[in-house]
């Protein structure tokens, strides 16, 4: 079963064509990556299907089911999850309290139960302290737990939005250009992240202009260009496409 | 104690709890309100009609007085959810005026004159034992991993409900939960001063009640407190100090609060709870651009 398929997405802003029918179909497990120049729509694209942006034509549906008009939260819910291009940590809180904010998504407790103490709380507490300890061991932020999230170096607070994403439980998880502003070494622990990640068996939507991560962990690319969907297909295939050639460097004179 | 330190000892453990409801709407969730005196007022004044009119019970007529600033909160908490900063600000500010407009009308709230003749109930320990269980309450949710999506929604909205928080939820249970505690205050005050009327909604009220939280420490409990004690305390300080000063206690007073802020803009306890950010004073930032956060990063 597809675990998400857009189809035929169109959204402007004012006269601006942000993307006109684009489909995309991400299957469950797979690495799929959007790329595309810059103002190609890979971003809007992402805020369409989390439900940021509302699409005026086309469907979406996630696991089975219609999710234009959710809220965003109701879509991480569900299973989708997601980092920012630009960095959007909660700036004042530790590194370890961001996951577990991420984590109470799954909360069952009240704002009362909270004040009270109750039994339930504090036993949900625990599990979402101990949940996100084993994230970032897992994404490699032990040392950095009790750090405050904006005294990170910048690398690591992209890890850190990753850990995040993560602590939501997604079987889907949307990286908004990952390595964007890491150094070479940093870069390879990245792409090692996303293949363990891949091997929990999540699915992951790449958005991303490094053409080495691309290469190296995609299954599928969708390349996007002015809005609309130029090719599709294994890297292999894409990286030879006239169209993204074109897209990319210009046309041959 | 005399009589005069033990209404000063009152009014300022109904100041705390008022301010406590205000530090979790704006201090820890970010939401900007500026009616806090009309929670205060609906619990003042639902509280005293239930004592005078129905002849209930205080303590009844404190919860029911309460659980109606709750219900005043749910409503305000609606347009939070399309509001925000500035505009949320305003809103709150009329929801602030309209209270005010209807204590100054309706028959049942006796108009400007007000309700007069409310028995007097609130003693100093109901007053300190009530500020410190609002405390501790406020506190245990606030250390609490559910406290923490509150600050989630304070630090970045858009993240927090990208991280599956309902930010509609969140906030609308910060406004309840804030306007509750003021409605306790004020149905406090009702039955210590035994005599309201609508200036007690006024929107200097809300503006007081904001100074404090601010010049405790937005996002700080012990600043909460700290702060409403020294904004209750001060001006009655000064005016015991001598004749001259006495005469001049209001300015004095806002010159002190211009000082305060300009010295520690994050107020006297912000960023305690987080104290690795470094501390940038307001003179080494004359003429730059850049806010105290960017200095203090680098």
């Amino acid at each position: 079963m597809t675990l998400l398929n857009a189809d035929s997405i169109s959204l402007s802003f004012g006269g601006v064509a942000a993307l006109s029918d684009v489909s995309l179909a991400i299957q469950p497990g797979e690495v799929h990556s959007l790329i595309g120049p810059n103002g190609a729509g890979k971003t809007t694209m992402f805020n369409v299907v989390t439900c940021i942006y509302r699409p005026q034509c086309g469907t979406l549906t996630f696991r089975g089911e219609n999710i234009i008009g959710l809220k965003p939260h109701q879509v991480t819910k569900m299973g989708m999850a997601r980092t920012f291009q630009n960095i959007r940590l909660f700036g004042s809180m530790t590194v370890l309290d961001n996951v577990i904010v991420a984590a109470c998504c799954r909360s069952t407790t009240g704002p009362l139960s909270a004040m009270l103490g109750t039994p339930g709380m504090k036993r949900e507490a625990q599990k979402f302290r101990e949940k996100a300890l084993n994230l970032l061991e897992f994404i490699g932020l032990s040392e950095h737990a009790e750090d405050v999230a904006s005294s990170l170096p910048y690398g690591l607070q992209r890890r850190l939005e990753i850990a995040r994403a993560l602590a939501t439980d997604p079987e889907l998880i949307l990286l908004d250009e990952p390595t964007a502003g890491m150094n070479d070494a940093e870069t390879m622990q990245l792409i090692q992240l996303i293949a363990e990640i891949r091997n929990t068996g999540k699915a992951v939507l790449l958005i991303e202009h490094d053409m080495k991560v691309v290469m190296n962990v995609s299954d599928k690319i969708t390349v996007l260009d002015r809005g609309k969907k130029i090719a599709e297909g294994p890297p292999s295939l894409v990286a030879k496409d006239p169209a993204v050639i074109k897209a990319y460097l210009g046309q041959e004179l | 104690m005399s009589a005069y330190q033990q209404q000063i000892l009152i009014l300022t453990g109904i100041n705390v709890i008022s301010a406590l409801g205000l530090s979790l709407i704006s201090g820890f969730t970010g939401q900007l309100s500026l009616g806090h005196a009309g929670f205060f007022g609906v619990g003042a004044y639902i509280s005293a009609l239930l004592t005078t009119k129905a002849q209930l019970p205080f303590a009844l007529a404190l919860v029911v007085g309460a659980f109606s600033a709750g219900l005043a909160g749910l409503v305000v908490g609606f347009p939070t959810l399309r509001l925000k900063g500035d505009y949320l600000a305003i809103a709150t500010l009329g929801f602030g005026e309209i209270m005010r407009v209807l204590a100054l009308n309706l028959k049942i709230t006796g108009g400007p004159v007000g309700i007069r003749g409310i028995p007097h109930s609130t003693w100093p320990s109901t007053v300190i034992l009530l500020a410190v269980l609002a405390y501790l309450l406020l506190k245990k949710l606030i250390d609490s991993h559910v406290g923490k999506t509150f600050i989630a929604v304070r630090e970045d909205e858009t993240a927090a409900e990208a991280m599956g928080l309902d930010t509609a939820r969140v906030k609308i249970s910060a406004f309840v939960i804030g306007a509750i505690y003021a409605g306790v205050a004020g149905g406090l005050y009702a039955h210590y001063i035994r005599y309201i009327n609508p200036s007690i909604l006024g929107f200097m009220k809300s503006i007081e009640i904001l100074c404090m939280v601010v010049l405790g420490g937005m996002g700080s409990l012990p600043g909460t407190v700290a702060g409403t004690v020294i904004l209750t305390v001060t001006p009655e300080l000064l005016r015991s100090v001598s004749p001259l000063i006495s005469q001049y206690r209001q300015v004095i007073y806002g010159v002190l609060l211009i000082v305060l802020m300009l010295c520690r803009p994050q107020g006297l306890f912000g960023g305690a709870t987080y104290k690795r950010e470094r501390h940038v004073p307001a003179w080494k930032l004359w003429g730059r651009r850049e806010s105290a956060n960017d200095i203090a990063q680098r």
